[in-house]
């Protein structure tokens, strides 16, 4: 074989080695773990005369939990597991005169079981105006709100009802001064998915 | 057409072709998926050991041989295969909890590169944050086709391009473009220098993906600049050549992508390198040259080749 042959083969070897193993050996199917996380809210119009009052509102966490995973682009084939990360409030409307302070609990509701979920205490309606407040949770309403999303995950479509049981309020209203805002509580949720992807991992 | 043209521009074709479908060497579409539970620095932490390895990779492989003839008609096609071995250290970074989790002490969690297991953490009141896993990488490739062209005044020009939109597909959207040229040093020290020497600089910019709402989801720019000696020494019917050189280099990313709640987040990245040192060898043969080599710096990485063309040195 003279040198214009032997660099033709070596050519030939090398191309077929570089193409060939480099395309057809670099690409890996992996199972991940993809988290979501989306979030959801309660709103309790607020339209009080007295100190003392309860508001509830229902949560289709089912529902909230399809939403997050439709926005995202996945379906709830793929969940692996969910759980609550974080609870907000704040006071989305309010526009009187004066300022009011309030204090009292959100309670949290599933299957019939009632857990205290958070308290606050002499907050003003003012200073929650457009905020998102972190709440300082209680076990027994997180724990609760995992079960409901554990429930999800394996198939059910559990509903939860938030209810604040407001227990004083500074200074008291009155039917000639009623206190009137619109407080919103926050749920943030993650889900964890098994993603499958194909990815490269060539050496 | 004599045989062996015809066997050079089929083996030349058949290697383009064969080799550009895997060009996109990181999948765009899982890494997005995998950021977008994050935000600002734990976006940066979680995505810095890939935007080091990209920046290292692309700035390798200009030139396997510091011989530029004077003036003379070269060309090739080549397709340098560069690649990075993660290390342990790349496999996590220290992020903290979002989402106004308390507490948000940091936490040890997965790169992209890292663990494809989530790690979660528990809080106040026993409430979880869950960070992500990563893609599970071993390494990082990338194959990027350049053409050489050369010689005039001891002086030859390198182009880098490729770009096609696959959107619809798991192979997703690369836009790459380089350019650059080397200089021989050796021409300027007599008849016949102890080595030839040659300077040279690149520069590449590279868009991948798309961020969901109209705009690039990695917008990179890539730079370096290199001196490069080597070493021509006859072996048979081949010539073998090792060579090594010194580079400044520098890599930036601007990172656009849309969070889990929709709202675009944009984080930029600095490639880890600033000088490597390469040593390398290669085999030149009548149509084509062979080559590998390392880098130190500190990212390190490897690339080897195949430059197809008229691109014979042996004297």
């Amino acid at each position: 074989m003279n040198t214009k042959s032997w660099n033709s083969v070596l050519a030939a070897f090398v191309v077929s080695a570089l193409s060939g193993g480099f395309s057809g050996g670099c690409l890996d199917d992996k199972v991940l773990d993809l988290v979501v996380t989306g979030e959801t809210s309660a709103d309790f119009p607020v339209n009080e005369t007295s100190s003392s009052w309860t508001k509830v509102a229902g949560l289709d966490v089912g529902q909230a939990i399809r939403d997050i995973l439709n926005d995202n682009g996945y379906d709830d084939s793929d969940i692996k597991s969910a759980h609550m990360t974080s609870v907000h409030y704040g006071v989305s409307s309010f526009s009187q005169d004066h300022d009011w302070d309030i204090s009292g609990s959100i309670q949290v509701t599933y299957n019939g079981n009632e857990q205290p979920l958070m308290s606050y205490v002499s907050q003003s309606v003012q200073g929650a105006l457009g905020k998102k407040i972190p709440a300082t949770l209680h076990s027994q309403g997180v724990d609760l709100i995992n079960q409901a999303l554990a429930d999800f995950v394996s198939g059910q479509n559990p509903v939860l009802t938030f209810t604040i049981n407001n227990l004083g309020t500074a200074p008291t209203p009155t039917a000639l001064d009623p206190m009137i805002f619109d407080w919103r509580a926050w749920l943030a949720i993650q889900v964890i998915l098994n993603e499958e992807v194909t990815v490269p991992d060539p050496f | 057409m004599p045989p062996q043209v015809r066997t050079t521009r089929a083996l030349v074709l058949g290697f383009a072709l064969s080799l550009f479908p895997v060009l996109p060497a990181f999948a765009d579409t899982a890494v997005q998926n995998q950021v977008s539970v994050y935000s600002g620095p734990n976006a940066v932490g979680y995505l810095q050991p890939l935007a080091n390895a990209f920046g290292a990779a692309l700035n390798s492989s200009f030139g396997y041989s510091a011989f530029i003839p004077r003036a003379s008609f070269h060309i090739s096609l080549e397709a340098p295969v560069m690649g990075v071995i993660f290390e342990d250290e790349d496999k996590t970074f220290m992020a903290t909890p979002e989402n106004g989790f308390t507490p948000d002490d940091p936490q040890s969690v997965p790169t992209v590169v890292g663990d494809g297991t989530a790690v979660t953490v528990s809080g106040g009141g026993g409430a979880q944050f869950a960070f992500p896993g990563g893609l599970d990488l071993n390494s990082f490739g990338l194959v990027v086709p350049q053409l050489r062209i050369g010689a005039i005044m001891g002086t030859e020009a390198l182009v880098r391009w490729i770009a096609f939109d696959q959107s619809d597909s798991d192979v997703g959207k690369i836009d790459l473009f380089g350019i650059g040229g080397r200089h021989s040093l050796s021409q300027y020290m007599g008849e016949k220098p102890l080595l030839d020497l040659a300077v040279g600089a690149m520069w590449q910019r590279v868009t991948v993906g798309d961020n969901g709402q109209g705009g690039d989801f990695v917008n990179t720019k890539a730079m370096s600049i290199s001196l490069q000696a080597s070493k021509r020494a006859p072996l048979g019917f081949l010539t073998f050549e090792p060579y090594a050189g010194v580079a400044w280099e520098s890599f930036d990313a601007d990172i656009s992508y849309e969070d889990t709640n929709g709202d675009l987040q944009d984080i930029s990245l600095d490639g880890g390198n600033d000088m490597r040192f390469t040593v390398g060898a290669g085999f030149n043969f009548l149509i084509g040259h062979l080559w590998a080599d390392y880098n130190f710096a500190n990212t390190n990485n490897f690339s080897f080749g195949l430059a197809l063309g008229n691109v014979g040195h042996a004297e």
